[in-house]
């Protein structure tokens, strides 16, 4: 602000206050100004001329404002309305109990449904998670940047995802904890070689000079200076530039290799190999093949090395892996079938997308995720078989050492007839379904309460929306539901936009439930029970029950209202941004 | 009316009301609806006013309607300490009003300056009640004007001469200094008349 502009606004504000005399809200030093200047400036002329203008315009807007009064409204509507759409506060007691009630009766309709577990069952499922994570593990190494890249994607998918969350949650904040936890993710994810054996502290025999040469170069001349042989396989063929004077070796390593390696240091050698997570080109057709021999490190150096470095003397020859019978490592595949041949060991199969057909022998598990493991007549697994949205077909004469751990999938052994996946049994009595279907609808109670109670201005504006205008609520929800189907489908084609698709597939599944959640405490509402009246925990619990009700109808007619229900919440939810913002604001 | 205006301006307001107002907001808070609906009731008509000048006279009565809403809503966040019910009731309004203006792109003109543009166009000769004849000026055309105002100077303007709300009241309803509000005051009276004559100079034509 300008020396013109307080000045001005030191006059506009004098005038003000004088004009409606309330002089004492003038700054002191404002008036001290004034008579320093002029002591009788309140008697000048011009002043008190500004003083009446001021004060006649003043009563010229209110006289205005008195001519043109706004129409009178009708107050007890107005208030009426307000106090219709927005049902009363539920209280902490009645939401504390209601949460605990409906908590331990999820619980407990859960386990009934389920069947409670055996400790055995408890193994196999930590097993089979264990199993998935290990794959997971294996399949994210695949990925550009391994969980490096992958964490990025998600900082990115995260900060995406920030813009929108910020204008439902209408706080920065959201976007801020969004953002920082990116970024910690970020962080927290780089992970670099992995230096194994002993590796002297003092070292510092090291030294080499080269620009442009490739790693396994550059490896080669450091380990010769320091008396090593060097084994190992290095992909790529990046170059770098190298200056270093008695360094350490372990310092050479880190400043020459990539991130997923494994460096192994014995008393005569320096191991170099890719972390177990390694992919191994997968045959085209399921016939048995002998895998690519890896690359073996380059004969001799092509590179100046300066005079500090020693000649290079002969490297030890790296071992092949395509001899029959001998382990080949990991397959890994994204996407694509992975074939055992039946002459092949192999540590570990992982596939995401694909399907896994065991031939040969796999030494650990076998994991898929949406793809089928077929095990051949002749095959063996020592390992556990997980898969997770795949069966497990087993031909006879073939060999599973381990657990069969399938989730959404089933067991099928040739010659006999299908084995329910040990840990998807399915209730095959009506009061486990109905026990299963009651734990649902228990924890859409909760997740009711949770909106009822913390979100409650969210809650009326997704429940305004679903009373005033259910049709363009269902017509909006049909059309969200749809868009974020054929949204998950196309990004989930390519390998970068599966985490989006995740994403996509998350917040749609959340819309679904908080706009079921919504309609429910609308139906509970709309019942004609004075009993429900100004009481929305039961209204909620009335409306859960009629929904619980509906899911136990006959197949088709159930389906039909849950998914007219589905729709017309999501809608709300689409309509109002999760309840950020009221309809007739959109 | 200038002793109406004046008197207003007192810093004390009604204590009848300002008790029951706060009786009745505590119960409010405790969750007596029957509390809430008085309370609603008792200051609707003032909310609804508040948003016609403001909003503008199509959305004020939405905006006066979904700032009841929010009232209910948020009545658990009422804290006596920090005011009046009435005070607190007159800022949920203005912010309703304000998203409103915000979300439907008004407030690209008339937050423009945020309240602090010049009024040169406005600096023409003395006001002149019988010239301007603004005790004539009907609903329509004083909307009109107002909305050549910016968002800030509307709302002062109307909790000073529509509620006759003191200084120190709108400063605190509005959150910003009373050297601003009276700045703010001050310079939307002469856009406000500028904007007056306009339209009386385009009715005359």
């Amino acid at each position: 602000m300008t020396t013109d502009d307080r000045d001005e606004r030191s006059a506009e504000q004098l005038l003000e206050a004088l004009a409606h005399g309330r002089e004492e809200l003038v700054p002191e030093a404002v008036l001290e100004a004034l008579d320093a200047e002029d002591p009788a400036w309140r008697e000048d002329p011009a002043h008190k001329q500004d003083v009446a203008v001021a004060r006649a315009l003043s009563i010229d807007i209110g006289l205005a404002f008195d001519a043109a009064p706004p129409p009178i409204p009708d107050v007890s509507a107005m208030v009426s309305a307000a106090l219709a759409a927005v049902p009363p506060a539920p209280s902490r007691r009645s939401l504390a109990l209601s949460g605990m009630l409906a908590a331990v009766g999820a619980a407990v309709l859960g386990a009934i449904s389920f069947g409670m577990p055996t400790r055995a069952e408890l193994l196999d499922a930590g097993r089979g998670m264990l199993g998935l994570v290990g794959g997971l593990d294996r399949l994210v190494a695949l990925l550009p940047g391994g969980w490096t890249g992958l964490a990025f994607l998600l900082g990115i998918g995260v900060l995406l995802l920030a813009l929108p969350a910020r204008a439902i949650a209408r706080r920065s904040s959201v976007a801020v904890a969004l953002f920082a936890m990116g970024i910690g993710l970020s962080a927290g994810s780089v992970h670099a070689q992995e230096l194994r054996g002993v590796w002297p502290a003092q070292e510092s025999s090291v030294t080499v000079h080269v620009d442009q040469a490739r790693a396994a170069t550059v490896l080669r001349a450091a380990t010769t200076s320091v008396g090593l042989g060097l084994v190992g396989q290095l992909e790529g063929d990046e170059r770098v530039g190298v200056h270093l004077d008695n360094a350490s070796l372990a310092d050479v390593v880190r400043a020459v290799l990539p991130d997923g390696y494994i460096v192994e240091r014995t008393a005569e050698l320096l191991i170099v190999q890719r972390a177990p997570t390694t992919a191994v080109p997968t045959p085209a057709a399921p016939v048995p093949a002998v895998p690519s021999a890896p690359a073996a490190v380059p004969a001799v150096p092509d590179v100046p090395v300066t005079a500090a470095v020693p000649a290079v003397p002969a490297v030890p020859a790296t071992p092949t892996t395509s001899t029959v019978g001998a382990i080949v490592g990991e397959r890994t595949s994204w996407g694509e079938d992975i074939v055992v041949g039946l002459t092949e060991r192999v540590r570990a199969v992982t596939t995401a997308g694909g399907d896994a057909t065991i031939l040969g022998e796999v030494l650990a598990n076998v994991v898929t995720m949406g793809g089928d493991v077929h095990v051949g007549p002749s095959a063996t697994v020592r390992g556990d078989v997980v898969t997770m949205g795949g069966d497990v077909e087993i031909a006879p004469g073939g060999t599973v050492d381990g657990r069969l751990v399938t989730m959404g999938g089933e067991v099928k052994r040739e010659g006999a007839a299908s084995e329910p996946a040990e840990s998807t049994e399915a209730p095959s009595r009506f009061g486990e379904r109905v026990a299963g279907v009651g734990a649902k609808y228990a924890l859409l109670f909760l997740l009711g309460l949770v909106l009822l109670g913390g979100m409650r201005e969210r809650h009326a504006a997704l429940a305004a929306a679903v009373v005033k205008q259910p049709v363009r609520a269902g017509f909006f929800g049909a059309l969200g539901l749809t868009t974020a189907l054929l949204l998950i489908v196309v990004l989930a084609i390519t390998i970068i936009g599966l985490p989006a698709a995740l994403m996509v597939g998350l917040a749609a599944v959340l819309g679904i439930y908080v706009g079921a959640a919504v309609v429910a405490s609308v139906l509970g509402a709309v019942l004609p029970l004075e009993v429900l009246a100004n009481r929305p925990v039961a209204q909620l619990t009335a409306g859960t029950l009629v929904l619980f009700a509906v899911s136990l109808l006959p197949g088709f007619v159930s389906m039909m209202i849950l998914l007219v229900v589905a729709c017309v919440g999501f809608g709300a939810v689409v309509l109002t941004r999760f309840g950020g913002r009221r309809l007739e604001d959109t | 009316m200038l002793s109406g205006i004046l008197s207003l301006m007192s810093p004390s307001a009604a204590p009848t009301v300002e008790v029951a107002d706060a009786d009745l907001a505590r119960g409010a808070r405790g969750g007596d609806r029957d509390a809430l609906a008085q309370l609603l009731t008792r200051h609707a008509a003032d909310i609804h006013r508040l948003c016609f000048h403001v909003a503008g006279k199509n959305d004020g009565p939405d905006a006066a309607q979904l700032a009841l809403e929010k009232i209910v809503t948020r009545i658990d966040q009422f804290d006596p300490a920090k005011g009046s019910f009435r005070s607190w009731a007159l800022t949920v309004a203005r912010n309703v009003c304000r998203d409103r203006l915000r979300r439907r792109g008004l407030e690209r003109n008339t937050f423009a300056s945020d309240g602090d543009e010049r009024t040169a166009a406005a600096s023409g000769p003395a006001p002149s009640p019988e010239r301007l004849a603004l005790a004539r000026i009907g609903v329509e055309d004083l909307a009109t004007a107002m909305e050549s105002l910016p968002e800030q100077m509307r709302s002062a303007i109307v909790l000073f001469h529509v509620h006759g709300e003191t200084y120190e009241d709108i400063a605190k309803t509005l959150d910003v200094p009373i050297g601003t509000v009276m700045t703010w005051l001050h310079r939307g009276r002469k856009k406000l008349r500028a904007a007056l004559e306009s339209l009386e100079r385009g009715s005359a034509a």
